[in-house]
């Protein structure tokens, strides 16, 4: 059923770009465990295929994403410079971040689970397929923007600046997605028998 | 002598030292003609020489006058602008007073005009240095003088800005300005930039001398019928800059009154940014020197205004020096006495302001007759330091969502208290382009231009600001106010705030307030419905349709509202976009009752049954995916959320709900070829059935028996029409609905299934050719009707009566449904 459903939306949605990433440093004995390396894409459920968010449980991916692309942009804007920034200067920054294709980033299958892969995640080197393009750029530049609108572009550069990392003040404090109260996880398994049903 | 023709000439004030003595002789002879005729003559005659008269004030003889109107060039009014005169004058006689108030407010923007090119070329100023407003009333004459030193106007600017309007939308702002009310009416013609007109309330005849840097003094003159632009034969008087002097009509006599002056001045233009001066006697004891003669003293006295014509701004020691040994004497001095405190209200600390000052501020530099529902007022600091004033007018543009695409706002910049542009268009997002008010910076240079990479980025600066002080000052509004006049005028606005702003869509979210099963007639906002969530309650529920009373009818939300849950009811057609561009509201996502993926807490009991329920009834569900409704539906299960309907149609989680296919097809800008239409529009849904209703329960017992049988397909055809339409959707073949629905009537009421409808008589007899069309459509049904009637033969007497019952029940449904 909901295999079908898929089918018909990949059709329509030429967008959807596969990537296939051979990564040579492959984790070849955690592979063996799951099974053997899948050369297709994910199957991608309805939420990841149409919904306008991101679902709850690629969140942790997709801040920690946001908080390397932060932390990448800031790094490269401050690298010559002694002068702190100014406020022009960093809402440019947040925004040319926010404003980025994020093409570079996907779905995959990771250890039996739904995972975002991409520059910044360590599930960029696990062999598999990504898909991209579709609907998560605009995810992740809607996730981007909220963070810069909730916590502001200042806050987010003070906090750069300091010894906490944006990953840390972003994602994982008690209010981020991956502090373990508010983690969530999706199993390919558990879709896969559901689907059945 | 002298003296008195100082009353008179407002102009003449204008003129050089030497000129105004050249030409008191001539002035003589005009005078005497004023006082034979002060009081106004009825006479053919008269009313010719007071015609000649009209322009005496400029300091012409009357030979000049007339050899100077002989070479005037005669205009005719464009027929907008009479018609348009016509109507301020019809409509505004009751409020006639803001006559001042436009003029200056004209006046002001020549001003800022001309101070805004001095910026960038010096030059400009030569003509005059002066950049003040001056009213001068003559009471003998009758005349208000009102003198600006702006940029003038030229002869062509003359006839197209006094003659012509050219502007966009002439006819709608004539239209609304017949249809308003005194008010909007006062307050459209300033808008509109036609508030010179307003002249003509008070005036029979007004005259215009104008001097623009690049043409020579001109003088416009008319009566409201006719106009006429002549070279001003005098020269260059004004150095820069405009007089318009009104001849006032007999019953307008009251606005020579300086008291009267100065509380218009003081009602409409207190917060102009330029000198407002009124020439005003003072009647006071002063020293005298004994030694001088009646006569000239009163020749100093001229002599004194002179130099105060040209110190007056500057300096005011002079009259210090002008007092040599003399005696006390009660002495009425005239001067020019300045009438408004011309220091920026921004530039004062807020919490010296009083709201009855921000109020007037606002009205006087919007134009808006109405109080604004909110003020911010603020100073910001960092990279780039500006002030800035904000207001919530009480009403939107009228027309902020049919050019919702143009970018347009009200932000008035400034750069060191002077006046740079209202139309930056960059100064808001669009979704709060309803905001009025000003930003002064020091930091942005004069020339301040978007196009510079640097002062881009200020400009973003100082827009990501404003929008927060905006939000803020929305969010601080007193909540009663907030719903009853805010919500009311803006909620389309925020609305489309959270569709398009991703950095304050949370912002924004907090401010939203929709209808909702929890009140007939009070809205909610999303924290006080998350407050209200049953223990179990996971999502925040809503149902969008074209009103409430269909939203709260829906089949969707029966079982809901019975067990307790509150609804939100999304009846504006962006709600449900609103609605979907939000992730969540304090960690609860959205779910639309219309569509999959709803969840309601049940008993473990409940669920059992309907596990068993579902065995039950596979047979009748595969048999509506598989043949009776094979290519409508995507599948057919039992339903959670019904409680009293039949059966209903469930879009899937990110297809289309029937309130949302609505809106995108009615949207008149669709491609015609969309695909995504396409894709959603045809994506097939999900059929849930009551397995409660008894007549889910008797097609349920006819398909265990029979799954071939005719009636029992049309019977479920007509169910999932209904389905289709009580969620919502769109019926793809009305006709072929139309015609089922007809067949039920038939056999509910026994009326034969071939039965034909006879055409009138004489139209048969008149037109053959419609006869014949008719016969052809009769026959097409007849035929279609006996194969119906042939199917049903099929089934058994029986059956037949059932289904005769059957029809009655479902023609009953119908009718409700139609209802």
């Amino acid at each position: 059923m909901a295999a079908r459903l898929d089918c018909s939306v990949l059709s329509w949605h030429m967008l959807f770009v596969l990537m296939v990433l051979f990564t040579t440093c492959a984790r070849a004995q955690q592979d063996q465990k799951i099974g053997s390396i899948k050369f297709s894409g994910p199957d991608v459920n309805s939420e990841e295929s149409e919904s306008m968010h991101m679902p709850d449980y690629l969140k942790c991916d997709a801040c920690r994403i946001i908080a390397y692309k932060f932390t990448e942009r800031l790094e490269k804007v401050t690298k010559k410079r002694t002068k702190t920034l100014s406020e022009s200067e960093i809402i440019d920054t947040f925004e040319e971040v926010c404003e980025a294709s994020w093409d570079d980033y996907g779905i995959k299958e990771v250890d039996g689970l739904k995972r975002l892969s991409g520059p910044g995640l360590e599930t960029k080197e696990v062999p598999g397929v990504m898909q991209g393009g579709g609907k998560w750029p605009y995810r992740l530049k809607e996730m981007c923007y909220n963070y810069v609108g909730i916590e502001g572009e200042e806050e987010l550069y003070d906090v750069f600046k300091s010894k906490t990392t944006l990953e840390k003040f972003l994602c994982k404090e008690s209010n981020g997605p991956c502090h373990p109260k508010n983690k969530k996880t999706k199993k390919v398994e558990e879709e896969k028998e559901k689907e059945e049903l | 002598m002298s003296a008195k023709y100082w009353l008179f000439g407002a102009l003449c004030l204008f003129l050089a030292t030497a000129t105004v003595y050249a030409d008191d002789e001539a002035d003589a002879t005009v005078e005497d003609d004023i006082g034979d005729h002060a009081e106004g003559s009825r006479t053919d005659d008269e009313a010719v020489k007071r015609e000649e008269e009209a322009i005496k004030l400029d300091g012409l003889n009357v030979a000049q006058i007339k050899e100077m109107r002989d070479r005037a060039e005669k205009h005719e009014f464009q027929a907008e602008v009479s018609r348009m005169m016509k109507l301020i004058i019809n409509s505004l006689y009751k409020n006639k007073e803001i006559f001042l108030r436009e003029l200056i407010s004209n006046s002001s923007d020549a001003l800022d005009k001309i101070r805004f090119l001095s910026l960038t070329d010096k030059d400009v100023l030569s003509g005059n240095e002066e950049l003040t407003i001056k009213i001068k009333a003559d009471k003998e004459g009758g005349v208000l003088h009102v003198t600006d030193t702006g940029i003038g106007m030229t002869k062509a600017d003359l006839v197209n800005n006094l003659g012509t309007i050219a502007r966009s939308g002439t006819s709608e702002f004539l239209n609304k300005l017949a249809e308003g009310t005194a008010e909007e009416q006062s307050a459209l013609i300033g808008q509109f930039g036609v508030g010179f007109y307003s002249s003509f309330l008070v005036s029979d005849r007004v005259v215009v001398t104008s001097k623009h840097n690049e043409d020579k003094q001109h003088i416009w003159e008319s009566d409201a019928g006719s106009f006429s632009v002549v070279e001003d034969p005098r020269g260059d008087t004004l150095g820069r800059g405009t007089t318009v002097s009104l001849h006032l009509k007999e019953e307008a006599q009251d606005f020579l009154e300086p008291h009267t002056i100065k509380e218009l001045v003081r009602k409409y233009s207190q917060f102009i940014n330029f000198p407002i001066y009124l020439w005003t006697s003072k009647t006071e004891t002063v020293e005298e020197p004994i030694d001088e003669e009646e006569a000239e003293e009163e020749a100093d006295e001229e002599k004194k205004e002179e130099e105060d014509e040209d110190a007056k701004v500057e300096e005011e020691d002079e009259e210090e020096e002008k007092k040599p040994k003399t005696k006390s004497v009660e002495k009425t001095t005239w001067d020019w006495e300045l009438m408004n405190e011309n220091k920026p209200l921004w530039t004062r600390p807020p919490k010296e302001v009083t709201e009855e000052e921000y109020e007037e501020f606002y009205k006087s530099f919007s134009k808006d007759s109405d109080a604004p529902l909110a003020h911010t007022h603020f100073v910001a600091e960092g990279e780039v330091t500006f002030r800035s004033i904000l207001f919530v007018p009480k009403t939107g543009p009228r027309d902020m969502f049919q050019e919702y695409g143009k970018k347009v706002d009200y932000i008035k910049l400034f750069v060191r208290r002077v006046f740079i542009t209202d139309d930056f268009q960059d100064m808001m997002p669009k979704y709060l382009s309803f905001v009025k008010g000003m930003v002064d910076s020091d930091d942005l240079p004069l020339n301040v231009s978007r196009e510079t990479l640097q002062q881009h980025k200020l400009l973003k600066v100082i827009k990501k600001k404003l929008v927060r002080k905006t939000l803020d000052m929305i969010k601080k509004m007193d909540s009663d106010e907030y719903l009853e006049k805010f919500w009311k005028e803006y909620s389309t606005s925020i609305k489309l705030g959270v569709i398009e702003d991703h950095s304050n869509r949370t912002r924004l979210a907090k401010l939203l307030r929709f209808q909702s099963s929890n009140s007939e007639s009070d809205v909610t906002s999303l924290a006080e419905y998350v407050e209200r969530m049953k223990e179990k309650q996971e999502a925040i529920f809503f149902m969008a349709g074209t009103s409430r009373k269909e939203a709260e009818s829906s089949p969707f939300v029966e079982r809901l509202l019975k067990k307790g849950y509150e609804v939100l009811y999304l009846v504006e057609p962006v709600d449900e976009y609103c609605i979907q561009s939000l992730p969540e509201f304090d960690g609860k996502k959205f779910q639309n009752v219309a569509k999959d993926g709803l969840k309601i807490d049940e008993s473990e009991k409940v669920k059992e049954k309907r596990e068993e329920m579902e065995k039950e009834y596979e047979t009748l569900l595969t048999w509506l995916k598989d043949s009776a409704l094979k290519d409508q539906i995507e599948k057919a299960r039992l339903s959670e959320r019904l409680t009293e309907s039949p059966c209903a149609l469930v879009a899937s989680s990110y297809g289309w709900s029937g309130n949302m296919e609505r809106i995108m097809k009615a949207q008149a800008y669709a491609r015609s070829k969309d695909s995504s239409q396409d894709f959603y529009g045809s994506q097939k849904k999900t059929l849930e059935l009551n397995p409660h209703h008894p007549l889910v329960q008797e097609l349920k017992n006819r398909v265990d028996t029979d799954q071939e049988d005719q009636t029992t397909k049309e019977l479920a055809q007509i169910l999932y029409d209904t389905a289709v339409l009580r969620s919502g959707f769109m019926l793809q073949d009305s006709s072929n609905f139309a015609n089922r629905i007809e067949r039920m009537l038939r056999l509910s009421m026994n009326v034969d299934l071939n039965a034909k409808a006879e055409g009138w008589e004489e139209d048969e007899e008149e037109e053959e050719g419609d006869e014949e069309e008719g016969e052809d459509v009769d026959a097409e049904e007849a035929e279609e009707e006996e194969e119906e009637e042939g199917d049903a033969e099929e089934a058994t007497a029986e059956e037949t009566e059932e289904d005769v019952v059957e029809g009655e029940e479902a023609a009953t449904e119908e009718v409700k449904d139609e209802l």
